[in-house]
């Protein structure tokens, strides 16, 4: 199918986990996909399993904190491909120390990167978007930005995929009348290299298991299929709105 | 058309391992070179049976015909003999048209019968039917009789279908079941206090399905549509006020065409949202986010 047909498409964070789900799966739909990272490794080797294949793909270095590189990095997409069409705000990092724990710098950093990344990819995106003819603009909040949970402390990370959720909804307001469309979406537990970690506490994963009610974690796929629709023109009167894909975590 | 599908020159077999769907080729015309290629297409519910209820309304008469373009094969339920009937014959054989009142639950009791024998068995329920009434009735002239109406049709009638297809579905392996709820079960306005009511109620009988479900394979989701350009919409929305007051709380500034919720409905239907459960997809442009 080709549900992203020659779609722009710059994904943060694209060079593991589920930004590189998104990019496979985008490129698999047609889309012209951008991978913007700090792993250059892992995110030429996505771009280049992607061309293998006959698809479309890009690797770029972006550290999403820097307002500098996001604007060297759109104008980069925007003179290589003729525009912007989606972008999906996906880099994030995870902190699980206590409240009484963390530290200044940890907190500044899990902010910057989860919340002031997703406002300068927005900020950045917005421009060459317009001149596009519009767009849609995918944010990754978590279900940690809508409740938190008992036995995890992560009280950084909640804090700013709460605000991630929020920015979603300014950005749509401000950017309706663009047909610029914004969207959160709110993944539960999902398999990754984030959680590596958690994963190999046998204990904690049982009981983390015991919290969803499908009895699974969530995979990459899972979200990137949810990504795909907010990025498509299937989803054209969606906007400011949030999306859980949890396992019904969150409708307990 | 573009004959690719996906890459268009990959190998058509690593497409969908996970989901498992079938993926059919398709021979289409390639305007560029005016030749015939060989391309594939994903069908995304293909092998899925499924039953919409209220398929002859406006938005679900859009999402029977996506749901049939996707694969589907379909039972077209309505209150409304004639246009479930018309809806059936214009998708062809692979719909049935079922009349039922879905606030009657002996007659619900029949239909999945019906439904039954047509399709095999059920593993989707598209439940659209419901409605909002007429017109707005400020509260203090609410009477039992028009309380008794809306929560009949948007909160009981759900309720006999839920119950009656997840145990159909609980005992044959699973399924997913979406129900239509509305921008009003997040927000009020005036004169809808019993609509809101009603569709409140619905949010919620969605999260309480999608827990007790979850172990028998069944998924359960809302779709929660804004203001939808149907033939009850028009009549609803037919005075320029009251229909400019509604563009202006829509952040993108216009009604949803019904064809706008079948992507959110064939999303949720699909495999791809296998992790999906419990939640509620707003297409309501905005509405709510003001």
């Amino acid at each position: 199918m080709n549900r992203l047909a020659g779609k722009i498409s710059l994904i943060s964070g694209g060079a593991r986990g589920q930004g590189a789900a998104e990019a496979e799966l985008f490129a698999r739909e047609g889309a012209i996909v951008v991978i913007a990272d700090i792993l250059d490794n892992e995110g030429e080797r996505v771009a280049s399993d992607i061309n293998g294949a006959g698809g479309e793909a890009t690797y770029i270095h972006l550290d999403v904190t820097q307002e500098l590189a996001w604007a060297t990095s759109v104008r980069e997409v925007v003179d290589r491909y003729g525009g912007l069409n989606v972008l999906v705000n996906n880099a994030g990092i995870n902190n699980s120390s206590s409240i009484e724990a963390l530290t200044v710098s940890e907190w500044n950093r899990v902010m910057d990167v989860n919340l002031k990344g997703v406002f300068l990819g927005t900020k950045f995106a917005i421009p060459a978007m317009r001149r596009s003819g519009g767009g849609s603009i995918v944010n990754i909040s978590s279900t940690a930005g809508m409740v938190a949970n008992p036995g995890v402390t992560m009280s950084a990370y909640v804090a700013s995929k709460g605000g991630v959720r929020l920015i979603t909804k300014a950005t749509a307001i401000e950017l309706a009348g663009d047909n610029i469309r914004c969207n959160s979406v709110h993944p539960g537990i999902i398999q990754t290299e984030m959680l590596q970690e958690m994963m190999a506490n046998d204990e904690l994963v049982a009981k983390r298991l015991g919290s969803i009610p499908l009895g699974r974690f969530g995979t990459v796929r899972d979200v990137a299929l949810l990504v795909l629709f907010l990025a498509s023109d299937e989803s054209n009167y969606i906007t400011g709105s949030e999306f859980t894909v949890d396992g019904g975590l969150t409708a307990q | 058309m573009v004959a690719a599908c996906g890459y268009g020159r990959n190998r058509p077999s690593d497409f969908d391992e996970r989901s498992g769907a079938r993926i059919a080729w398709l021979d289409t015309e390639t305007q560029e070179h005016g030749t015939r290629a060989q391309s594939w297409c994903n069908v995304r519910l293909d092998g899925k049976c499924a039953v919409i209820t209220g398929a002859a309304g406006g938005i679900g008469r859009a999402i029977a015909r996506g749901f049939a373009r996707e694969g589907a094969r379909l039972v077209c339920l309505d209150i409304n003999a004639d246009g479930a009937m018309r809806l059936a014959r214009e998708i062809g054989d692979s719909a049935m048209p079922v009349a039922c009142d879905i606030t009657d639950f002996v007659a619900v009791k029949q239909a999945l019968a019906d439904s039954v024998r047509f399709l095999g068995r059920v593993d989707l329920l598209m439940a659209v039917a419901g409605g909002s009434g007429d017109r707005p009735v400020p509260f203090l002239d609410l009477d039992l009789q028009t309380w008794e109406w809306m929560r009949s049709h948007n909160l009981d009638g759900n309720f006999n279908c839920g119950l009656l297809f997840a145990r159909h579905m609980a005992a044959n392996g699973g399924g997913a079941i979406i129900f239509t709820s509305s921008q009003l079960a997040e927000v009020v306005r005036p004169g809808l206090a019993h609509y809101s009511a009603a569709k409140g109620g619905l949010k919620m009988l969605v999260k309480g399905m999608a827990v007790d479900l979850a172990e028998h394979g069944i998924r359960v989701n809302a779709l929660a549509p804004g203001t939808t350009s149907t033939d009850s919409a028009r009549t609803y929305y037919s005075r320029p006020d009251v229909l400019e007051a509604n563009k202006r709380l829509t952040a993108l500034g216009r009604m949803a065409e019904p064809e706008e919720m079948v992507g959110a409905a064939v999303f949720l239907a699909s495999d791809e949202a296998s992790y999906v459960t419990g939640a509620t997809i707003m297409v309501d442009g905005g509405y709510t986010l003001q």
